[in-house]
């Protein structure tokens, strides 16, 4: 009995170890099959429910083939993947867009981790008669958001777009500023016109209960960087933004750059003074626009849908134009979202497929219908306008790069580089709102530290 | 002691000694695994270039460490960690005693009440309390503006405070203390509640005010708690400040709230600088770790002159 007890005690002593272990084999193993491949996904504001379907039709137009997809969303995916990866069992694809806090794009980016796929823009969308190359919108496969090597290869593709803009209350405006309407600006003169008609005793402060108004409020400053963007291409040209996002400091003796940031200190004193503080829930920010307490607000398509659990002041309705035009043209900054296969997957073939068939026309549909997004291809806004997918309104946001009045399409983000002590995020939208709120900082303060870091940056970009 | 103890016993036979030893080695090989060598590896990724993925990773010695004792950010942030380490220790062990004194020996009505609100913030989850005090400092509409504004401070009520650089750190501070006395004071109020009555009757009957009576009686016979709960508190609060930044401000506006843990993370994962990170959690955990032996050294040597 004794000793029964003891080789009891002694097995469960030898097996305490083996409990973690445990946890970790699975009982089928979709990344040991070599036709499915294993999808991570990001879990954003276009939620999850698009997967499923995804996975269905991609699996019905590949059923001779026996192709599958294993998928997985969430919202920390990068927590799931970054052991994976480093374990050398990373999944085949990614859906992760750059800016994320953990920033693990950027650390694939970096490390050189990410299949080049250049070749596949030359392939044709399955089930179609049409290259990806001529698919995806111009303008969506330049710069590094989707060549991020500065080497003219594209390595990530980019799934979702979103323009971005200046969101206001159409019934405040109207286009000529007749019947006690504002007068709604084109260019960034017209913009600054405005400040007298929202502080007409012209003192430095807005007193919104003696019906005065804020320009301009912001949901936090990384928003005013699309704006920057946008301002820059109109006003020094695409190619200064272009050097701008690779850190080519000889931007910096443009003048037609750095009017750019000083025109933005003349925002001070008509900026909604929460927007730059940290403390504020940034849906508090955007509901200024709602209360008509600021007259603009940039954000992106979402913003409505966002904002539905708000109640807007009486009469409110969303307008949406692009960014004004300081002399070249208004632009709009589309925000993408990269989608990209790693290195160190072993059924790229699959997976080459997968993201082409991200940009077919069945795919589009079901993007549209299910996660109320669109990707930057072709037919994908026809697409969702023929099947009334989206809310009347929210076309027009994304129809602001086609007709008369249509905006330019100015895309792209700052290359990979990193460098110890360099917070850029700090240097570029940080000090956006030490600009606003503190008399310590000004443009050519902010030009300086930018071109520090630009320096220092420079030298650190990512080469292949 | 342990070792008197352990002679007292009767001799272990080789046999049970060899089981013993079986028993002990899964635990033992939890340990080493789980923590050991996970504390070491931080040590060894330190000396490496690495983005934090992939198999890229270049040796560069000591580089990681020249960088980091040459940059600002890196002695701002441990400059941070070091002020609202020592001054949150010193303002929630004071108002903890003062507190508990009030509670337990003096008569104010409603103790059990104000021992439960008190207490209350320590139950709360750290993201909870950030975001409740975010409120609290928001410049427009914030609880706080609002009470300066009724106070008739106008200039001081349109003051962002979590968006100042020069407030920020104060309001870090406010709130760690917030959160940790109530914990700290119940300690207290254990300590002080073993102290004979008597002796304050004693001490009253020579004419000792209140004042006096805890210096001289409830100071002195809670020292032994006092001395623990500082040494948790100190390197508790480590983490703590880092938690609430993280929450609270993220290190903003422009590193002024920024805590070494914070620096480290952002590094290590927002900057794709692994290595760097993992310099600066070798750093801090060469200071906490001496930090640790100072304390115990003080307390030590405390120990022999009481």
């Amino acid at each position: 009995m004794k000793k029964l007890r003891l080789l009891v005690a002694a097995l469960l002593c030898a097996a305490l170890p083996l409990g973690p272990l445990a946890a970790c084999g699975g009982s089928s193993d979709p990344a040991a099959d070599p036709q499915t491949i294993v999808v991570a996904a990001f879990k954003g504001a276009y939620g999850d429910a698009f997967w499923a379907n995804i996975k269905t039709e991609f699996e019905r137009l590949y059923a001779a083939e026996g192709y599958k997809i294993s998928y997985e969303a969430k919202q920390n995916i990068e927590d799931t993947v970054r052991p994976q990866i480093n374990a050398g069992q990373g999944p085949d694809v990614i859906y992760l867009p750059i800016g994320q806090e953990k920033a693990l794009t950027e650390a694939l980016v970096k490390s050189k981790g990410i299949e080049k796929i250049t070749a596949l823009l030359d392939e044709k969308i399955p089930g179609e008669d049409v290259k990806l190359r001529d698919k995806i919108m111009p303008g969506f496969l330049n710069g590094s958001s989707t060549n991020p090597y500065d080497d003219g290869d594209t390595y990530m593709l980019p799934l979702f777009y979103s323009p971005l803009g200046l969101f206001y209350n159409k019934n405040l405006f109207n286009a000529d500023g007749t019947n006690g309407k504002y007068k709604l600006p084109v260019t960034w003169q017209d913009f600054l016109a405005l400040k007298s008609a929202v502080n007409p005793d012209g003192n430095s402060v807005i007193d919104l209960s003696k019906g005065e108004k804020y320009l301009f409020a912001y949901p936090n400053s990384g928003y005013v960087s699309e704006m920057l963007y946008s301002l820059i291409a109109s006003k020094a040209g695409t190619d200064a933004l272009d050097k701008f996002f690779g850190y080519d400091v000889s931007v910096y003796d443009d003048p037609n750059f750095i009017h750019v940031f000083e025109q933005t200190a003349a925002l001070k004193d008509y900026v909604y003074p929460s927007s730059w503080d940290s403390a504020q829930n940034y849906k508090q920010n955007q509901n200024a626009l709602l209360q008509n307490n600021a007259l603009f607000l940039p954000c992106g398509a979402w913003l409505p849908e966002e904002m539905a659990d708000y109640t807007p002041a009486p009469g409110f309705e969303y307008g949406f134009t692009a960014h004004l035009d300081m002399g070249g043209g208004r632009y709009s900054h589309a925000k993408i979202e990269q989608l990209y296969i790693l290195k160190q997957s072993k059924k790229k073939d699959v997976a080459k497929k997968f993201l082409a068939f991200m940009f077919s026309d069945a795919a589009a549909a079901i993007i549209a219908r299910d996660a109320g997004a669109l990707t930057p291809t072709v037919n994908a806004l026809t697409i969702a306008r023929q099947n009334n997918y989206f809310p009347e309104q929210k076309y027009s946001y994304f129809d602001i790069y086609s007709g008369d009045n249509a905006a330019k399409l100015s895309a792209g983000d700052f290359a990979a580089a990193s460098v110890t002590g360099v917070v850029w995020r700090n240097t570029f939208t940080g000090n956006f709102d030490e600009l606003m709120s503190s008399s310590d900082m000004t443009a050519a303060k902010w030009l300086k530290e930018l071109k520090d870091d630009s320096v220092k940056l420079f030298d650190a970009k990512v080469q292949v | 002691m342990v070792i008197n103890a352990a002679k007292k016993r009767r001799r272990i036979k080789p046999a049970r000694a060899g089981f013993m030893c079986f028993a002990l080695v899964p635990a033992f090989a939890l340990f080493i695994v789980f923590n050991i060598l996970p504390t070491l590896d931080v040590f060894r990724m330190s000396l490496y270039r690495w983005s934090g993925i992939g198999g890229d990773m270049k040796f560069v010695f000591f580089g990681n460490f020249k960088e980091m004792f040459a940059n600002k950010v890196f002695w701002d942030s441990f400059g941070h960690t070091v002020f609202l380490m020592l001054a949150a220790t010193a303002l929630t062990m004071f108002s903890a005693l003062v507190f508990a004194f009030i509670l337990s020996k003096s008569r104010v009505r409603g103790k059990a009440f104000f021992r439960v609100v008190f207490y209350i913030p320590n139950i709360l989850s750290v993201i909870v309390i950030a975001a409740i005090f975010a409120n609290v400092f928001v410049g427009e509409g914030g609880l706080f503006n609002g009470i300066l504004e009724l106070a008739g401070l106008k200039n001081l009520a349109a003051v962002q405070w979590l968006s100042n650089k020069k407030t920020v750190l104060g309001c870090i501070l406010f709130v760690m203390v917030w959160q940790a006395v109530g914990y700290y004071m119940i300690m207290y109020i254990a300590g002080m509640d073993g102290i004979s009555e008597s002796i304050y009757e004693s001490a009253s009957i020579d004419g000792a005010t209140g004042a006096v009576k805890f210096f001289k009686i409830t100071l002195p016979l809670t020292w032994e708690i006092i001395r623990v709960t500082v040494t948790l508190f100190i390197t508790g609060s480590i983490n703590l400040s880092f938690l609430l930044v993280k929450a609270m401000t993220n290190g903003g506006p422009d590193n002024a709230s920024d805590v070494l843990l914070n620096t480290m993370y952002y590094e290590a994962y927002g900057n794709s600088n692994y290595g760097y990170g993992m310099a600066i959690g070798a750093f801090m955990f060469v200071f906490t770790f001496g930090l640790s032996l100072v304390i115990s050294r003080l307390t030590s040597s405390e120990s022999n002159v009481i």
